[in-house]
């Protein structure tokens, strides 16, 4: 009370001094972090039990269902491996739990390139290269990716060596890696090195869901499912790229071994840990610059941090009795107001909600998507964006979400124009995948395929898998860009340009706007 | 004499198109052909047909993954049995009983897409183009028919794409075998494979490849045993292709798994 009578005192004495402290008093009562947005290992700060983090669309919330949560000493925040990094290194809470081609920018800038962000093991283009050149980050300055060397050919969760349906062929190796005397496809270690985003590291109760289409078999291959190696069940595989780990323990143990370099694997406690923490925790955007509050009463139930933690897992939304991201259509033909401030929030809103509608609506067709077309609904097929981006609340695939799109085979993969004019090089290595004569092909692309990223079919060893990504989430889009797998969408108009492209849906601008504008709010 | 030999060769030449042109299935004849499948829009969902000597067809509807008819891919060949029937839908001649199967071979001429025009309305339509109403296109083929309480040897019959093994046709079949295994403490499985022979209406004969047999019961017998089936497993295929002489040559794409207490 004092402290409000010192306010008042204040705002009679300088407006300037008045506003500071109404913004400073917003900022502690929202939980709104402004600075120190970067968490570094080891910081021992406090994770409140709701906090929001700017980035340039508005502002992402993060809820932690179990309250507020001391960092220090948590596995998740500590350095425990060998190279000083920990978990939050690459799922930071400002970037949506995951990581920002920004964030990766100004920590350069801000260490000289010296964070444990830039380890060599996968925060270099190849580990043999000179660490000190930002050339040889380039992929993770440039396009946020983080290297995966995969061992070739692949196990079974037995670890059994599975027979390959393909050959793999380098044939382009910008980074090195791939045809590297130790680190190469026939090197020492005979490994694959792809490079792929981190993933949001929130919202896993809806990832991880086993209530929807989960049983022993892939609904979508026939094949066998991955099981929990603590129940036997098998699991959604809805998780990672390219669904290489079945839970979220098994996913903690090997980025521990991998990416921090642990020397020996987490002990069950610290898996627990990091578990816990990882399902309690919810994030959405919060609030946008354009829109204003996401959270307010009796808005869209669809958006905003809290509404993501009381939200219902394991439901398929590409439905009218469930929706996918549900808005109850409470921005539709929103009352006019006269205010011009109201005025623009409302067309925002109008534009969101219109958005959300040619996402769920606009029908196109969907042709030679491989786990989409080819699972019954026929090649091609007239759909919405709704029909594969269907899990209730993030846009994911329900369950076994792998397909592919597009976004790392050829011809659809972004690649540099090749002419004696062009000066930019291509940054991403190219397979040359042949798959086996004495079976069928792959039905939309053949025997013989290019690709930047075989994806699934480094795990399955399946030709039909080759270039299939599991989907991700939608939400937080704003603090994450660049997205798809392969970061090859820098904005979010390039992510809609992308599917305008391969599905040649002709969106109007007003649509593709639209359309931003909504995923922008999720 | 040369011109009188050209002369013949025109009229064979104009009397095998003739011929060809004339191909036209009476209604009620059981027909089976491979052809490009053709998809044609329509104000609501598209419709699928294809195109047999002179004649149009009507395959079916787009709908979603619990249809009967599931449509093929274009991009390649589509290997159709059916009876011709007298119902017009979408400008194509209805085919009965109908059943399709995508040739796995790629072939970049299937891809024949047609507007959509005022005179082909499909009005009737379980699933429609977007979201559904929240359920699937047909409740009656969503769960696997509760299984009787039974301690006997039951069979199960699995049917395949041609030339391919297991695909997302086969999950509800395994799960369905797995459950009754765990029901009557399955000690034996016996997996029997088949590869088929499809007599074509054109005189033609198409077959399986003998190899997808093998792979057929390598298949199931390593799925099955993965999720956990403990038995013992004894798997044989059929060397010599089963056929229905143009009758539902379909059923000899199939294994049957037999599961004994």
């Amino acid at each position: 009370m004092k402290a409000f009578q010192k306010h008042l005192q204040s705002c009679r004495d300088s407006w300037l001094v008045c506003l500071a402290g109404i913004v400073s008093a917003l900022i502690a009562t929202q939980g709104l972090s402004q600075t120190n947005q970067w968490w570094s290992p080891g910081d021992g700060r406090m994770l409140s039990a709701y906090v929001e983090y700017i980035n340039p669309f508005g502002r992402f919330g993060i809820v932690n269902t179990t309250g507020d949560i001391e960092t220090s000493e948590h596995p998740f925040f500590e350095p425990i491996g060998t190279n000083g990094r920990a978990c939050v290194t690459c799922h930071q809470p400002a970037d949506g739990m995951s990581l920002s081609v920004a964030s990766i920018r100004q920590r350069w800038e801000d260490t000289g390139g010296a964070d444990p962000l830039f380890a060599a093991i996968d925060g270099m283009n190849c580990p043999h290269l000179p660490p000190e050149d930002p050339a040889s980050h380039s992929l993770l300055l440039d396009r946020g990716l983080i290297r995966i060397p995969l061992t070739w050919p692949p196990r079974n969760q037995a670890g059994e060596f599975i027979e390959p349906e393909f050959t793999i062929e380098v044939v382009r190796d910008p980074t090195g890696c791939n045809t590297h005397p130790v680190y190469g496809l026939e090197g020492e270690r005979g490994e694959v090195s792809v490079y792929r985003r981190p993933r949001p590291a929130a919202n896993l109760r809806y990832v991880t869901s086993a209530l929807f289409g989960v049983s022993s078999f892939v609904g979508k291959t026939g094949m066998l499912a991955s099981t929990d190696p603590e129940t036997g069940l098998p699991v959604n595989m809805n998780m990672m790229a390219d669904a290489r780990e079945p839970t979220l323990k098994t996913q903690a143990q090997s980025a521990a071994l991998g990416h921090l370099e642990i020397l020996s694997p987490l002990s069950p406690e610290q898996l627990e840990q990091i578990t816990a923490f990882e399902l309690q925790l919810y994030g959405a955007q919060a609030w946008s610059v354009s829109g204003g509050n996401l959270m307010e009463e009796g808005g869209p139930s669809g958006l905003g941090p809290r509404n993501m933690s009381t939200g219902r897992d394991g439901v398929l939304g590409n439905n009218i009795t469930n929706f996918i991201f549900p808005m109850e259509e409470r921005w539709h033909d929103l009352p006019y107001n006269e205010q011009a401030i109201d005025a623009n929030r409302i067309a925002f809103r109008e534009s969101v909600a219109r958005g959300h509608d040619v996402f769920f609506y606009r029908t196109f067709w969907l042709k030679d998507a491989m786990h989409i077309n080819s699972v019954g609904l026929g090649n091609p097929i007239k759909r919405t964006c709704a029909t594969c981006h269907g899990m209730h609340m993030t846009g994911m695939d329900t369950a076994n979400g792998w397909m592919d799109l597009g976004t790392t085979n050829l011809p659809w993969a972004l690649e540099p124009p090749v002419s004696p004019w062009a000066d930019k090089k291509p940054e991403m290595p190219l397979f040359k995948i042949t798959c086996r004569a004495d079976l069928p092909p792959h039905p939309f692309l053949g025997r013989e395929i290019y690709t930047q990223d075989p994806g699934r079919a480094l795990i399955s060893g399946k030709c039909d898998d080759v270039g299939a990504i599991v989907i991700q989430q939608f939400r937080g889009l704003s603090a994450r860009a660049p997205y798809f797998v392969n970061g090859s969408a820098a904005t979010l108009r390039e992510l809609v340009d992308f599917y305008d492209r391969r599905f040649n849906i002709r969106y109007t601008e007003k649509e593709k706007q639209d359309l931003i504008n909504f995923l922008s709010v999720l | 004499m040369e011109s009188l030999k050209n002369f013949v060769k025109t009229l064979f030449l104009f009397g095998a198109g003739l011929l060809c042109s004339l191909i036209h299935a009476q209604e009620g004849q059981r027909i089976q052909f491979v052809a490009c499948p053709i998809v044609r829009d329509t104000s609501t969902v598209p419709c699928w047909l294809t195109r047999y000597g002179d004649a149009l067809y009507y395959m079916g509807i787009q709908s979603d993954v619990s249809a009967d008819f599931q449509p093929p891919l274009q991009g390649h060949q589509v290997l159709v049995e059916g009876i011709v029937g007298s119902e017009m839908i979408c400008g194509g001649v209805v085919l009965e009983e109908i059943k399709i199967t995508t040739m796995p071979e790629l072939d970049g001429s299937c891809n024949t897409m047609l507007p959509a025009e005022d005179r082909y309305v499909i009005d009737v339509y379980p699933r429609p183009p977007g979201p559904s109403s929240g359920r699937l296109a047909f409740q009656v083929n969503i769960d696997p028919p509760v299984l009787e309480p039974s301690m006997d040897e039951k069979t199960f019959t699995l049917y395949f794409d041609f030339d391919k093994g297991v695909t997302f046709r086969q999950p509800r079949d395994l799960t369905a075998i797995m459950s009754y295994a765990e029901q009557i403490s399955a000690t034996r499985v016996e997996i029997q494979a088949y590869y088929a022979r499809h007599q074509l209406s054109n005189g033609q004969t198409l077959d399986e490849n003998p190899a997808v047999a093998i792979r057929r019961a390598n298949q199931l017998d390593e799925l099955l045993n993965g999720a956990g089936l403990k038995a013992d497993f004894t798997l044989n295929w059929s060397t010599t292709p089963y056929t229905g002489g143009g009758f539902e040559d379909w059923r000899g794409r199939r294994a049957e798994v037999t599961v004994f207490p």
